[in-house]
């Protein structure tokens, strides 16, 4: 017996602080643009792996406002026939409004070559999520609770509804939680995948990882606090396409 | 000690589409296979010299006669595809008195629940004469002892013990599995790097009462490890804290029984492969002497396998998802020493 516990009723407002580009690859998910300039990356105070901070100089790009949906993956899919999203027919997970997982990295990464576009850099995940000050939050300061972020249990690793949806959240909810421009859900919900190639930011790579894994960010619907960050880095093994809370969006990005 | 930090993955997952040949009988045993193209077998069980098996498929019950043909009876049952694609339905069946007993799965994610999801069902050759109980999450498994049936709750992670006239209570609940993070580094470095142990359900599947003990195969949850299912035994009168782990090193077990010998007959689903699911042919039929822990492969080559029945003393019967069954048969005098 399964039953939802997704609860009704949440507001779903959209902002509009950022600029669209002025055209969108993605029908119903627009490319939200992040000017040039400096901005804080990485984190002194997370794990050893994000470590050092410093002040990058970061090229114009364009990010989806939101995580892609169901629909707009099935849409891929009925015109490339590329395979189906593993929860694609989940009765929660499976929503068209829901953010789609159980994609590999493969998988992400034809559907926004598809559309012209790449998977995010961990560096624009960043500049995306924190602003150029490096801000701990999309949306300021203030800890990630159930009015910003679809987030889990405090104690890893488990989903509950606490924030309105017991797994996965419409790609538009939590308005509060917005970037400054305006992207939704940098953080909670899905963890996403990013284009680069897992690696320490300084010193050597171990020989063991080199090169096998790509990097997820966010934290996603069952994270806890810790998981739950800007900085944290997922390194995950590429062709693992059965994360229930593992999903994506697209960049446009001159890099 | 902790859980899966990272991503997760859900319920059990569909197999490698690869082809592969047929299983392969070890030396003294005769096989023949019978395919019905389109059916998911799951319950085996004897009924005078009739096999019954169910069919995921359609919900219904077959008796197959020593005619070899595969008929049905029994109501339709509620049956499709679970919340994460699995096939559910009737999974297992028993006569029992003048009737039949079937354990019917969760509901199928496209109906609405009725009366008869996720409970024991009494049914007779037309229609489904009561419901013992729906007090289960997913009862993938039972046995019956004297008056009293013990059902294996794959969701609870739990042996149930029930009464004929529908009383349930918990015997007893498995805790969480742990093992090494080490098994885990190939797939995440963040998260299963640093020797740390983590915890996967135990996820209970098969049951069989043997010599005062009740069986249980461990299959395991995600992300199902090679060689982390088990065993393990309860006694079934008495205090049920003195369980026992009876075989380890096991791949998904999936069923149990024992054979008249006491030999224990244990069904291995498979390995389970990160990039593609299931892999095919990787189930195993083993046979297992408890007095002396010696292991003997008896199929091999299986994929999706679901339940084994012990015939009689020289045959038995093994169900795969894929609508294939295998027919077993010792031949002593080339058995293999």
């Amino acid at each position: 017996m399964w039953i939802s516990r997704a609860l009704p009723g949440l507001a779903v407002i959209t902002l509009f602080s950022g600029a669209a580009a002025s055209d969108d690859p993605i029908p119903g998910n627009p490319l939200i643009e992040l000017p040039a300039g400096p901005f804080v990356f990485g984190s002194e105070t997370g794990n050893e792996n994000e470590r050092p901070r410093r002040v990058i100089e970061g090229k114009a790009f364009a990010m989806n406002k939101t995580e892609i949906t169901n629909a707009q993956y099935q849409r891929f899919v009925d015109a490339t026939g590329h395979r189906s999203a593993f929860y694609g027919g989940h009765p929660l997970l499976g929503l068209d409004e829901r953010p789609v997982v159980g994609v590999s990295f493969a998988d992400v990464a034809a559907f926004c070559d598809h559309y012209g576009l790449k998977l995010p850099s961990e560096q624009e995940y960043e500049r995306a999520a924190r602003g150029a000050d490096g801000a701990p939050f999309p949306w300021g300061d203030v800890s990630a609770d159930a009015m910003h972020v679809n987030h889990g249990s405090k104690q890893c690793c488990a989903g509950d509804d606490r924030d309105g949806y017991a797994m996965t959240a419409p790609v538009d909810s939590f308005p509060e939680g917005a970037s400054k421009e305006g992207v939704l859900n940098l953080v909670g919900n899905v963890w996403e995948w990013t284009r680069d190639v897992y690696a320490p930011y300084q010193g050597e790579v171990p020989p063991d990882i080199a090169g096998k894994y790509r990097v997820l960010r966010g934290g996603a619907w069952n994270s806890d606090p810790s998981h739950l960050t800007t900085t944290y880095r997922l390194a995950y093994d590429p062709d693992f396409r059965f994360a229930a809370n593992g999903g994506f969006r697209c960049v446009r990005s001159p890099d | 000690m902790r859980p899966l930090a990272g991503l997760i993955a859900l319920g059990l997952l569909s197999m490698a589409a690869s082809a592969v040949a047929d299983p392969v009988a070890a030396p003294g045993y005769a096989m023949e296979i019978v395919q019905e193209p389109g059916a998911i077998f799951a319950g085996l069980a004897r009924d005078g010299d009739a096999l019954l098996v169910t069919n995921l498929a359609d919900g219904r019950l077959y008796r197959r006669g020593v005619d070899g043909e595969l008929t049905a009876f029994g109501p339709a049952l509620p049956h499709g595809a679970d919340v994460m694609g699995d096939p559910t339905g009737p999974y297992r069946v028993a006569r029992y008195g003048s009737a039949y007993i079937v354990a019917q799965g969760w509901t199928p994610a496209s109906n609405d629940e009725v009366n008869y999801d996720h409970a024991l069902l009494e049914v007779d050759e037309t229609a489904i004469v009561r419901v013992v109980s729906n007090d289960f999450w997913n009862p993938y498994d039972f046995t019956l002892s004297g008056d009293t049936f013990f059902v294996i709750d794959a969701a609870r992670n739990s042996v149930e013990r029930l009464s004929a006239d529908g009383d349930r209570a918990t015997v007893f609940t498995f805790a969480r599995l742990t093992a090494s993070e080490s098994a885990l580094q190939t797939l995440s470095p963040t998260e299963f790097g640093d020797k740390q142990s983590y915890e996967f359900d135990a996820v209970p599947t098969g049951i069989a009462a043997h010599d005062g003990r009740l069986y249980v195969s461990l299959f395991g949850g995600f992300p199902f490890i090679a060689g982390s299912g088990r065993i393990v035994s309860l006694p079934v009168a008495g205090p049920a804290s003195s369980a026992r782990i009876q075989a380890t090193d096991l791949n998904a077990p999936v069923d149990v029984v024992f054979d008249a010998s006491g030999d224990m007959f244990v069904l291995e689903h498979g390995l389970f492969d990160r990039s593609g699911a299931w892999v095919s042919g990787s189930g195993r039929l083993l046979r297992i002497t408890p007095s002396t822990g010696e292991r003997q492969t008896i199929l091999d080559g299986l994929t999706r396998p679901v339940c084994v029945l012990i015939w009689d003393d020289r045959q038995l019967v093994v169900s795969e998802i894929g609508g294939n069954l295998y027919f077993l048969t010792h031949n002593p005098e080339t058995k293999q020493e």
